[in-house]
């Protein structure tokens, strides 16, 4: 603890006059020759302890009275980092001073006194002495040498969007920040880093304060996402590497929410050690957070999802959207609104959430037209953080969906061929032509071509097709069986149904195009299930595939009177990673085996999908079964249009052609340019494009902020990406895709006391100091010491004092009745009577007048 | 006693100012007294003397002596003549020279602009009274005392008993500690007459110690009249700085304090003593009459002389 003015620290010999005066008065006693001797003494002995201890505490509270206005004035400073805290300091003050008026009232002896007068005298050279060392040490530590670089790190995650008492703490650092500025000295050079979703450097160089620096600040925002604080400290010191004054500091102004922080990484935080210690000198690190509310209000829009990720217009598809309340109090939202591409908005009610759940709302919706559609969810409420109320999900509505059915048996009848009711399911015969608007279900989406085994030559190709349904194929020929091979990996869809007719061999020896197995089970052999039995039935509690669950979830299916006798045995290598087992049949025989090869799928059903060998053509439950098994098979062909956040992303095109895809190994590939639209407005960044292998990949850095982002598509790609354009007001606004909300953002915890101390460890080396308020930041980076003054808690005290001083003194003369004036009747029987009286002076006055 | 070598400066106790309004009093007895001034105080016992009363008719039982033989020879009728008695009244003043009687008040009455002390305001009151009764023919005595007696002058009604008295009280000057009660009971002793007693003091002894010598007074069926003097200093405690109390009995006692802690007390405490004081000599009949030193005496004693006459009266 310091004192500002020090040297009136000397007024606290005033302290002796109370005890000057008591002992004063008490020299100066008025010797009264008395001899009701009897009656004083007797009320002194029942007094004298009561009275002593009123005299002390009287005594005391002057002393104390006057040392803490002294106290005050002399304007006590405590450092944030004291040498000699106040805590010690003043309550010895006051306990001396306490002590002093004590023994003043006890004391008897003269040489008590002067002891008195002696300490009261060395308490104060004391104080001054420790004080002026204090003031040494302290400046000492903090003084700034000469010209510095400060980089200013702003947190500019979600989270410094929540509004504190009408103002955002995003908009409170940058106050902060300007502050920190304008007291920095005029040859001082500042960084300004945005630290969000991605690390912004506004001045790679550190700019001088003298001039445009305050431009920087003109259009500064938050980035929203979460921040990275190690990759904004690798950057400010990228940036303060660059400033030539030799004193580098570093500054982060955030709301110690505990994102980012990435404790748990000890690898990271030393690899910014190591840059920070690459300084030219040693920077010093400080920490300014602001604080987070108690209690908040805050609800967030955690997830988006469709029910299939193949959406046509050919019927509805749900869309669950699920509200959580990150918030510390129970909200009552008005609802849930759902706005489409074409501007249709469906909501939905919402019930009252209490904190830390979440509800989920089912909307559905069946698009009228095929494109690349972008859906908002919006949670109708007015909390403390707005930026989590919206999600949004890009949405690919097909307008056909090309299945190739490959049917071994195509010599019989049609009604004999194994694709009959496949193709009837999927494609039925439309018996009368009913516009869009009339039809139930819209325009179909599964347009199906068959074709007999014999027929796929080694020309082929199934570009064309999503989906290709290989029906009781016996064997296909080498050059359709890599080209389906090539289909897959790129992405297609493959579904074998084995027969009677199925060669195992070919099959268990069909490889893809990088060496592994196609089929993700082994044909062992076919079986037939005794005549005098019904069957086995699939063990549809087992089933896990999607097909399958969304049809079992129907409670109206009639897929559990579905009977199985004849099969192929399949067996699946349990050391296969890429193969899972989707369905099972009664007794543990797999039903339905997938494998996800590269960029497509493979599923090898046990079963055929016709009458033979079991029956669930007849079922009503065929139909979407086969149509969810197709849905299913296509989903792995769809480009990704919905991302989590990322601070790198790639997006990954299939770019189709009129020739059959040949991949060229020794094609080189073409690099440009796209750009992209962020969703904070019409910023827009270059992206890197790369070409290769009928693949456009397009790395897009800095993703992290949730929203629906738009690329816009060089000319020179042609067509190939028309489906996914959208348009907004005519015009093509650009291929969207969506960064997904995370909810880290949304819920305020701070940064916990173990994770304080691990940042407290990991900086320690760079004299780290964690400001506790605005003024204590810019003292610590301008060179003074930052702490707080202490004048205003001794004028309260002294206050308080002086109004106890009052009170006690009042009481006291209560207790003695001094206030009031109390009288001895000291009269006679007969001078009561005041006529007596009064005839007595009569009488003498009479006698006088003779 | 030679009067050429007798000391004159008692003289000044017997103001002519105040004697002059004093004689025009008369201390009248109240209730039971055996005697009082000649002609002036009728004593309700009729006795023989040399002053005729009246005449009353025989009753058998009656003394023959006292039959008036004139009377029976005129009238043939049984008569007996009955005299007034003329008794004189038997007054012994205590005066209480004790050290505490010397405190003097600022607030006391002044008397050649000078406030009297405590014991002076005692002794013109003693003076006063020796001047009034002798006046009167009766005999009056005197006690100085402070721990124990100091002069035992024994009742005599002559002129020139008057300077006898009023020279011992000039002479004597308070001092030492005060003990009412074996003193007191040593006087009830001494007089064997019943008569008046006059105690002028400060009281300031152990209430119990004077309750039970008050009795013995009573006891022996002496009028009592309790002169109870005290400084306006004492019954207000009006100090309110630092001072020093220094004992006027006991040498080296002393307190030094702060008047103010301990005013309430020590005020408590007096009036709890007069309080008791005045409630005992109203059982045991004694007359208590309070004295403030900041009246002057004369006034005080016009008044309490007038109290009597209308009890008397």
């Amino acid at each position: 603890m310091t004192f500002i003015n020090w040297y009136i620290l000397f007024g606290l010999g005033g302290i002796s006059i109370p005890v000057i005066i008591h002992l004063f008065n008490r020299r100066k006693a008025k010797v009264i020759e008395w001899g009701a001797m009897k009656f004083l003494l007797g009320s002194l002995i029942s007094r004298k302890r009561r009275v002593l201890i009123e005299e002390i505490i009287l005594m005391a509270l002057r002393c104390l009275l006057i040392a803490a206005l002294v106290l005050a004035v002399s304007r006590p400073f405590s450092p944030v980092q004291p040498g000699i805290s106040w805590l010690i300091l003043l309550p010895l003050v006051l306990g001396a001073t306490i002590l002093l008026a004590t023994t003043t009232i006890m004391a008897r002896d003269r040489r008590w006194q002067w002891a008195l007068y002696a300490s009261v005298a060395l308490l104060v050279l004391a104080l001054v002495t420790v004080s002026q060392w204090e003031e040494v040490t302290q400046a000492e530590n903090w003084e700034s040498s000469g010209k510095q670089d400060v980089a200013i790190i702003i947190d500019g995650s979600s989270s410094m969007r929540l509004l504190v008492e009408g103002k955002t703490n995003f908009q409170r650092a940058v106050e902060e920040a300007r502050g920190l500025i304008d007291a920095l000295g005029p040859d001082d050079a500042v960084t300004i880093v945005v630290a969000g979703g991605r690390t912004d450097v506004r001045t790679p160089i550190p700019v001088s304060v003298r001039g445009g620096i305050d431009e920087v600040f003109e259009d500064l925002q938050p980035h929203g996402g979460p921040m990275s604080v190690l990759d904004a400290f690798e950057k400010a010191a990228t940036s303060l590497v660059r400033g030539d004054n030799p004193a580098k500091k570093i500054v982060l102004i955030t709301d110690s929410q505990d994102v980012g922080w990435e404790t748990d990484k000890p690898e990271r935080w030393e690899y910014v050690a190591e840059v920070l210690a690459d300084l030219p000198t040693e920077p010093k690190v400080v920490t300014r957070f602001l604080s987070l509310p108690k209690t908040y209000r805050n609800v967030a829009v955690s997830s988006m999802t469709m029910s299939r990720a193949v959406v046509g217009t050919d019927r509805a598809v749900s869309i669950d959207v699920q509200v959580e309340n990150t918030g510390r109090e129970t909200i009552a939202p008005d609802g849930v609104q759902l706005q489409f591409q074409n501007g249709k908005v469906i909501t939905q009610p919402l019930d009252p959430i209490e904190p830390g759940q979440s509800q989920q709302v089912r909307f559905s919706h069946q698009f009228q037209q095929n494109g690349t559609q972008v859906l908002t969810a919006r949670v109708n409420y007015n909390d403390d953080l707005v930026d989590d109320n919206k999600q949004s999900l890009v949405v690919q509505v097909l307008a056909t969906l090309p299945v190739l059915l490959v049917d071994g048996s195509a010599q019989l009848q049609e009604i004999d061929r194994g694709t009959f009711f496949l193709e009837m399911a999927l494609a039925p015969p439309e018996e009368e032509e009913l516009t869009e608007e009339e039809s139930p279900l819209g325009r179909q989406l599964v347009t199906v071509r068959v074709v007999a085994a014999p027929d796929l030559d080694d020309r082929v190709h199934f570009d064309d097709y999503r989906v290709v349904m290989l029906i009781d194929v016996p064997r296909l020929g080498s050059g359709a069986a890599k080209q389906l091979a090539s289909f897959v990996s790129q992405g297609g869809g493959l579904l074998i149904t084995p027969g009677e007719r199925t060669e195992a061999a070919f099959y268990n020896g069909w490889k893809l195009p990088d060496g592994q197995p196609l089929l993700p089970a082994k044909l062992v052999q076919r079986v037939n299930v005794p005549e005098d039995t019904d069957g086995i039935a699939p063990a549809l509690e087992q089933c896990s595939h999607t097909a399958f669950a969304r049809v079992i979830a129907n409670d109206e299916t009639d897929l559990k009177t579905a009977r199985v006798t004849a099969y192929w045995k399949l067996q699946v290598d349990p050391a296969d990673a890429g193969a899972s087992t989707g369905a099972l049949l009664d007794g543990g025989h797999p039903l339905l085996v997938e494998r996800l090869a590269s960029d497509g799928l493979v599923t090898l059903s046990a079963i055929s999908l016709d009458d033979n060998g079991n029956n669930l053509a007849t079922l009503k439950s065929f139909l979407p079964l086969v149509h969810e098994l197709t849905y299913h098979l296509a989903a792995r062909d769809m480009v990704q249009l919905n991302y989590s956040p990322a601070e790198v992303l790639t997006l990954d095109f299939p770019l189709t052609t009129s020739e059959p895809s040949q991949p060229d190994e020794t094609a080189k590939p073409q690099r440009s340019t796209v750009q992209v639209q962020r969703p904070s407005g019409d910023r827009l960044d270059q992206a890197a494009v790369e070409i290769r292998d009928q693949r456009m990949l397009v790395t897009v850095v800095g993703a992290e902020k949730p929203g629906v982002y738009a690329l816009q598509m060089p000319a020179q790609l042609g067509d190939s990406l028309n489906d996914l354009v959208i348009t907004e007001d005519g015009k093509a606004a650009g291929v969207p895709f969506a960064i997904e909300l995370g909810l880290d953002e949304s819920y305020l915890e701070g940064l916990s006391a173990g994770q304080e101390a691990i940042v407290e460890e990991k900086f320690e080396p760079f004299h780290y100091f964690r400001a506790g308020d605005s003024k204590q930041m810019i003292a610590a980076v301008s060179g003074n010491i930052p702490g707080h003054e202490l004048w205003k808690y001794l004028a309260v005290a002294a206050l308080i004092i002086l109004l106890v001083e009052c009170f006690v003194t009042r009481w006291v003369a209560m207790r003695r009745k001094t206030d009031s004036m109390p009288t001895v009747a000291f009269i006679s029987e007969g001078e009561k009577l005041s006529s007596f009286r009064d005839r007595a002076r009569e009488m003498v006055a009479q006698v006088r007048t003779k | 006693m030679n009067e050429q070598v007798v000391d004159h400066t008692y003289l000044r106790l017997l103001r002519s100012e105040s004697l002059g309004r004093i004689s025009r009093l008369e201390l009248i007895a109240r209730g039971v007294v055996e005697g009082f001034v000649t002609g002036r105080h009728q004593s309700p016992y009729k006795g023989t003397s040399i002053e005729f009363a009246e005449h009353r008719q025989y009753v058998p039982g009656d003394d023959l002596r006292d039959l008036d033989w004139r009377v029976f020879a005129k009238s043939d009728r049984y008569y007996i003549k009955q005299y007034k008695e003329e008794t004189n009244l038997r007054a012994t003043i205590l005066l209480d020279a004790s050290g505490s009687m010397s405190y003097t008040g600022d607030r006391a009455a002044a008397i050649d602009d000078q406030p009297v002390s405590k014991f002076d305001y005692a002794r013109y009151l003693a003076a006063s009274l020796t001047y009034l009764l002798v006046n009167q023919q009766d005999a009056v005595g005197l006690v100085t005392f402070d721990t124990e007696v100091r002069k035992y002058v024994p009742a005599r009604s002559s002129a020139r008993h008057i300077r006898v008295l009023l020279q011992e009280m000039d002479q004597v000057e308070p001092a030492e500690d005060t003990s009412l009660g074996p003193i007191f009971h040593d006087i009830a002793e001494r007089v064997h007459r019943r008569g008046l007693v006059v105690i002028i003091s400060d009281l300031f002894d152990d209430v119990e110690a004077l309750t039970d010598a008050l009795h013995h007074f009573r006891y022996r069926k002496h009028e009592v009249i309790l002169l109870h003097v005290m400084a306006d200093e004492e019954l207000t405690f009006p100090f309110d700085r630092w001072s020093d109390f220094r004992d006027l009995e006991v040498a080296g006692v002393h307190e030094e304090l702060d008047p103010l802690t301990v005013r309430a007390e020590y005020l408590q405490r007096v009036q709890e003593f007069i309080n008791r004081v005045e409630s005992e000599c109203g059982q045991m009949e004694v007359d208590y009459v309070p004295m403030n030193t900041k009246v002057p005496f004369d006034v005080a004693l016009a008044g309490f002389l007038a109290t009597r006459q209308q009890r008397s009266g």
